[in-house]
């Protein structure tokens, strides 16, 4: 899992330096490349325990849901700010639960 | 609450525009149809999400909505004061409140809103009205006045202002208004093209930086520069910096006392109100590669020596019959120049204005006591620069934004950025130098801001304290010794001869550079790239790049070049997917800059066998 949520990270981080520096407009269909990846990624956070409460595990889920229906919609409306904002302030955060804490993976790479 | 700030936009809006927002009040236009939902970013931003036929799309981030505003505003940087600033694309008007605080009142912006039912509702919803009262922005909205934005890109995009321009697309504009953006770019690139084309030379020359080196170094060969002047002057006397702030003209009558007692130093914009009290200075000092001439249009001021670095503006060295008295300001050439004589050419210190490097060189030159006067570095009545320099009578300036910081009479006084600035680098400087070497330094500004570690006292007090000796400095100067030697000189001029040869040499590498970017291009084209060559030919580029940036000469291009940067950089908005595509685009690009460097090379070469090949 560890090793997923980093390859994922690398690749939030790649999306969003082209899209805030180099301002590549193709930022939605590497996003979809992306699908694979966050779709396994999810199915372990919504599979498994994560939180300590029941409370904290269904806001957690609901949390998890909402990121993937963010990312849902930006791929139908081929929304760019949509899929920037979603992995890189959504499934970043659900990423870094996985990786160590200084690991150097903050959007400057 | 929407009502409320719209009229207060509107109200602001009366007072540069009436008639725009009288068209917006009285309601006469047909909104498009464009749905707008209002709503607040997960860290409480306002937002816009806009619905356009069956595309319903975020103009700001619906968790984070600052932060990409923060990073959009780093990538931009630093905004010249005199830019023409194209937002295209207005949304919530985030983006466009961000510039405005970013940018100078002088900086010219833009805005342009393809939508407007997006413009009302950035009206309702975010409340813009003290920018818009700060300085005039041109908003330029589909549906009310959008025939304008040809005209405001050409009364703004011209040569003086194109180096500085900046465009910037909203985000998703290109998704929901892919032909108004397209169109809107096509006018400021088609203008860039224009003006681009109709003035090769001009915008060769327009820094101006290329054109003074060439000129200037005929007075380079003469060899005085400020370390024989300090050589010639003794240094057990104080030195006066003469500025031009306006407090100058409060003491200014009492410089005559130090005539003969002080080295006195002007900034060439306090020449003219010195001359007209009836002082002439030892010598003045500029730097400005654009400085008007008209400063120091005075006859008096014709045989009094002048300091200057290489770039320095040709047309008022050319008028002086004093020595030209130059320093190195990192300029390669002049450097080199020295250097073929077996020479050093001493620099001193820049901290952004004429009077830093006026006072980091007299630092340099040996005066232990060093007195400051007009160096006011704030506003005085609301005037930047005493009476007689740029104006008879300087305006009163609008002090709104304006920072307050120490004074020396008065407990706060105003002042602006760029003063700011050089109120830092003269606390950094004066700070070193009286640790250093122990140097005294009195501010006899009589106002301004307050400078750390230096002595405040009325300038009368500070020559009665420090000028006790009598030196004619005016003979010290005359009988001042050259750098060179009859040989010596010989051997400079020899390699300032070599200059329009290696510039020859730069021209013939840009086309090699054409010849490896076309390469690419029929590769590309060909579709299938085979990596291996293609990385040759990037390997080939980088080697040719090198070679001709390694050459002292590139230094005279590549100050003229950011110009034609731009028309190369602004077509990247234009963005393809593809490898071969990018690939293709990516050559185009290079293809362009380097028949621009070729370009570039081969006029400047011309010019520099025009006027360096008839050095003897």
């Amino acid at each position: 899992m560890e090793e997923l949520a980093k390859k994922l990270l690398q690749q939030i981080n790649d999306i969003c330096i082209g899209y805030h520096y180099f301002r590549q407009t193709n930022t939605v269909d590497k996003g979809m490349e992306l699908t694979q990846e966050i779709q396994q990624f999810s199915s372990v956070l919504l599979e498994n325990k994560i939180c300590d409460t029941k409370q904290e595990q269904a806001d957690f889920q609901n949390y998890v849901l909402q990121t993937l229906k963010d990312y849902a919609e930006a791929v139908v409306q081929r929304d760019a700010v949509l899929m920037v904002d979603t992995l890189d302030y959504g499934i970043r955060g659900l990423a870094d639960i996985f990786t160590e804490v200084d690991d150097g993976e903050g959007r400057d790479g | 609450m929407g009502k409320d700030i719209y009229e207060k936009n509107l109200t602001a809006m009366e007072k540069w525009y009436p008639s725009f927002a009288d068209l917006i009040r009285k309601g006469e236009y047909e909104r498009d149809c464009i749905e707008i939902k209002a709503e607040y970013s997960w860290d409480k931003a306002l937002i816009f999400k806009v619905k356009k036929g069956n595309r319903s799309l975020y103009l700001n981030g619906k968790r984070n909505a600052r932060e990409p505003v923060e990073i959009w505003s780093e990538r931009i940087g630093k905004i010249h004061k005199y830019a023409p600033v194209f937002l295209l694309g207005l949304g919530s008007g985030r983006y466009l409140k961000r510039l405005l605080e970013d940018s100078d009142k002088t900086v010219a912006v833009v805005a342009y809103e393809p939508s407007l039912s997006i413009f009302l509702k950035m009206l309702e919803e975010e409340d813009l009205s003290e920018k818009i009262l700060e300085r005039p922005i041109a908003f330029i909205v589909e549906g009310l006045n959008g025939a304008e934005f040809k005209p405001v890109v050409e009364k703004l995009v011209s040569l003086e202002t194109l180096e500085f321009l900046k465009q910037e697309m909203h985000p998703n504009y290109r998704e929901l208004f892919p032909e108004q953006m397209l169109e809107a770019m096509k006018k400021i690139s088609d203008r860039v093209d224009f003006v681009f084309a109709n003035n090769k030379t001009g915008i060769l020359f327009s820094t101006h930086s290329a054109k003074n080196q060439i000129m200037n170094m005929k007075y380079v060969c003469e060899g005085y520069n400020t370390k024989r002047l300090s050589e010639a002057l003794p240094r057990d006397v104080p030195a006066i910096l003469v500025s031009a702030g306006p407090s100058l003209d409060k003491n200014i009558q009492d410089i005559k006392k130090a005539k003969n007692r002080a080295f006195i130093l002007a900034v060439d914009t306090a020449v003219k109100p010195l001359v007209k009290s009836g002082v002439l200075p030892d010598a003045f000092i500029t730097i400005d590669s654009k400085k008007p001439t008209s400063l120091v249009e005075i006859d008096e001021i014709k045989d009094v020596p002048i300091i200057a670095p290489v770039v320095a503006n040709y047309d008022i060295l050319k008028e002086q019959r004093g020595k030209k008295i130059f320093y190195y300001d990192g300029r390669i050439i002049p450097f080199m120049a020295y250097h073929a004589a077996g020479k050093v050419f001493y620099d001193a210190s820049t901290g952004g204005s004429v009077a830093c490097s006026g006072f980091s060189l007299l630092y340099k030159m040996g005066f232990n006591t060093i007195i400051l006067v007009g160096q006011d570095l704030a506003y005085s009545g609301n005037k930047s620069h005493a009476a007689g320099t740029y104006q008879q009578v300087m305006p009163r300036e609008e002090m709104t934004g304006a920072i307050q910081v120490k004074g020396n009479y008065e407990e706060m006084v105003f002042t602006r950025q760029d003063f700011k600035l050089y109120l830092d680098w003269f606390n950094m400087y004066v700070k070193d130098i009286r640790e250093y070497r122990g140097v005294r330094v009195i501010n006899a500004t009589e106002g301004g801001a307050f400078i750390e570690n230096t002595e405040v006292m009325t300038l009368a007090d500070a020559i009665t304290e420090t000028c006790c000796k009598t030196v004619d400095f005016a003979s010290c100067i005359e009988n001042m010794e050259t750098e060179f030697t009859s040989e010596e000189k010989e051997l400079v001029i020899k390699y300032i001869h070599t200059v329009p040869e290696e510039l020859d040499e730069i021209r013939k590498e840009a086309r090699n550079l054409q010849r490896a970017y076309r390469k690419i291009m029929n590769a590309c084209k060909a579709g299938g790239i085979d990596k291996n060559a293609y990385l040759k030919q990037l390997k080939k580029i980088k080697k040719i790049s090198e070679k001709c940036e390694s050459k002292p000469s590139y230094e005279l291009i590549s100050a003229t070049m950011e110009l034609a940067e731009y028309v190369v950089r602004s077509e990247s908005l234009y963005e393809l997917d593809t490898m071969e595509e990018e690939g293709k685009a990516a050559a185009e690009q290079g293809m362009k800059y380097s028949k621009m460097l070729e370009q570039c090379a081969e006029l400047l070469r011309n010019f520099a066998r025009e006027n360096l090949l008839s050095i003897k």
